[in-house]
């Protein structure tokens, strides 16, 4: 320990020759001094700009989640306004179109058959009071109007041909009920409607006329069937089926019914034999345009 | 120390006024020992620009100093000095030794004395260069040392021990080879021999 502390001694005495160093230059020390405070400078105002960087990208963030909530606030809202103001217009008018795409997404969004029906009425019953619209305020009513009444009424009978519900004859029976009621607003209205309105009118009412025809078709030859499969529970005869008894005229009621557009006229796509009120004097039709009273039309 | 780890947290944030009174404080520190072991002023005036450069550099990519900056700072200078003895040009010219303002044969016979001790630490490990010039040089404790090299003071005990060996041995062969060059230069008397 002793050598070592002498060591250390005489080495420290050796060192210290090193300890004599030349005076720093003062020029040169200014010099380095402001060069590292020109680096200094340089890193502060890099950091200060990278963090104004990040306010602003903070500040850029909610100022995009700021805009994006008002666009879809406007969206909803403005879009909304949009549909509802639209509910008014007129085949000729800016919104109508939102006003159809309106009513087909609605259509889209119901999932009962009733509703659907209900649904497919109410649309119909929109055409045939901008019909009586633009009719009293002398204006032409476009064809596609028309069309779209067709569609509408065409859509709601097929809906209830494709079904197997058996509460679908009473949605029938209702559908009948608006379009009678409509047909009753389009003889009005061709009593009112100037002459240039007339032939569109006429030609719509016809439609409504048809339609209202397949319906009874189809709703008769539903009563037919249920008739006959009481009839057959009656007699033992579930087993095989037999040919129903013929009308009075000679026609079977089973026999395909042929009504324009509509080919069998077979609603539900159940043949029938007689009716639901007993009356088969009146029911089937051989020629098929359903012109014979069937006894359950009001 | 409050005030240096309040200099500290400025300088993270890359204050200036924080980071220039850094730089007077422990600049001429740094100078001295970058000249000490480099005997070289332009060599040591790149090493204190080179350490603050590497010190701006770590704190603007948050790697800085949490504690103890001038042991830090001086970690940064001592491995700038073992990376330049690696490159370090031949020995100073003639102009800088009679620049000392000394009697030529004295300022000679200083230079001589002083090329020959920091021949010998560069013999030395990096560490044991440390230790010598932080200790011997600059007067540092030991526990200051623990925290420039990042090893306990144990461990800066035992390698002063060893360096210390290591440098005796070191200029006494020098010594030895100097005699057989040249008998009798008192320059090379006062290492003596144990």
């Amino acid at each position: 320990m002793k050598n070592q502390n002498e060591l250390e001694t005489r080495l420290q005495k050796n060192l210290d020759a090193l300890k004599e160093i030349p005076a720093r230059d003062p020029r040169i020390a200014v010099q380095r001094r402001a060069q590292f405070l020109k680096q200094a400078v340089s890193a502060s105002e890099v950091q200060r700009h990278k963090k104004w960087m990040f306010t602003f990208r903070k500040e850029q963030f909610a100022m995009n989640l700021l805009i994006s909530t008002l666009v879809v606030a406007g969206l909803l809202f403005g879009g909304g306004t949009a549909v509802y103001a639209a509910q008014d217009d007129l085949p000729n008018e800016p919104l109508y179109a939102v006003k159809m795409w309106s009513e087909v997404t609605q259509l889209q969004f119901q999932g009962g058959q009733q509703e659907k029906a209900d649904l497919l009425m109410a649309m119909a019953e929109t055409r045939i009071a901008e019909i009586a619209e633009l009719t009293a305020d002398g204006q032409p009513v476009p064809e596609e109007v028309q069309l779209l009444l067709q569609q509408h009424i065409q859509q709601v009978l097929q809906l209830c041909t494709d079904s197997e519900d058996v509460t679908c004859d009473e949605i029938l029976l209702q559908i009948r009920d608006r379009l009678q009621a409509q047909d009753q607003l389009m003889q009005q209205l061709l009593l009112a409607a100037p002459e240039e309105s007339q032939l569109t009118l006429l030609q719509t009412r016809d439609m409504l006329h048809t339609q209202l025809q397949l319906l009874d078709d189809g709703l008769l030859l539903g009563e037919m069937n249920q008739n006959e499969i009481q009839v057959q529970q009656q007699n033992g005869q579930n087993e095989e089926f037999t040919p129903p008894a013929q009308t009075e005229t000679g026609a079977q009621f089973n026999q395909p019914t042929e009504a324009p557009g509509i080919g069998t006229g077979n609603i539900n796509g159940t043949s029938g034999s007689g009716n639901s009120n007993g009356n088969s004097s009146g029911g089937g039709n051989s020629n098929g345009n359903g012109s014979g009273g069937n006894g359950n039309k009001p | 120390m409050p005030e240096e780890h309040d200099l500290l947290q400025r300088a993270t944030q890359l204050e200036t006024k924080a980071l220039t009174e850094i730089y007077d404080t422990y600049s001429p520190g740094l100078y001295r020992y970058a000249m000490r072991l480099l005997g070289d002023a332009t060599v040591a005036e790149d090493c204190v620009a080179e350490t603050f450069t590497r010190f701006l550099d770590a704190l603007q990519k948050r790697r800085g100093p949490r504690d103890h900056l001038q042991a830090y700072l001086y970690r940064i200078a001592h491995n700038w000095v073992v990376d330049s003895y690696r490159k370090q040009k031949g020995d100073v010219e003639l102009d800088e030794i009679l620049a000392s303002g000394d009697h030529p044969e004295e300022a000679a016979a200083k230079h001589i004395r002083q090329t020959q001790l920091r021949k010998a630490i560069k013999k030395l490990t990096p560490d044991q260069q440390q230790v010598i010039a932080l200790k011997y040089l600059e007067g540092w404790n030991n526990e200051e040392i623990a925290h420039a090299l990042n090893k306990p003071v144990g461990a800066i005990k035992s390698i002063q021990h060893r360096a210390l060996n290591s440098l005796q041995r070191v200029l006494e062969e020098r010594v030895d080879h100097e005699e057989s060059k040249r008998i009798g230069n008192p320059a090379t008397e006062e290492f003596g021999r144990t």
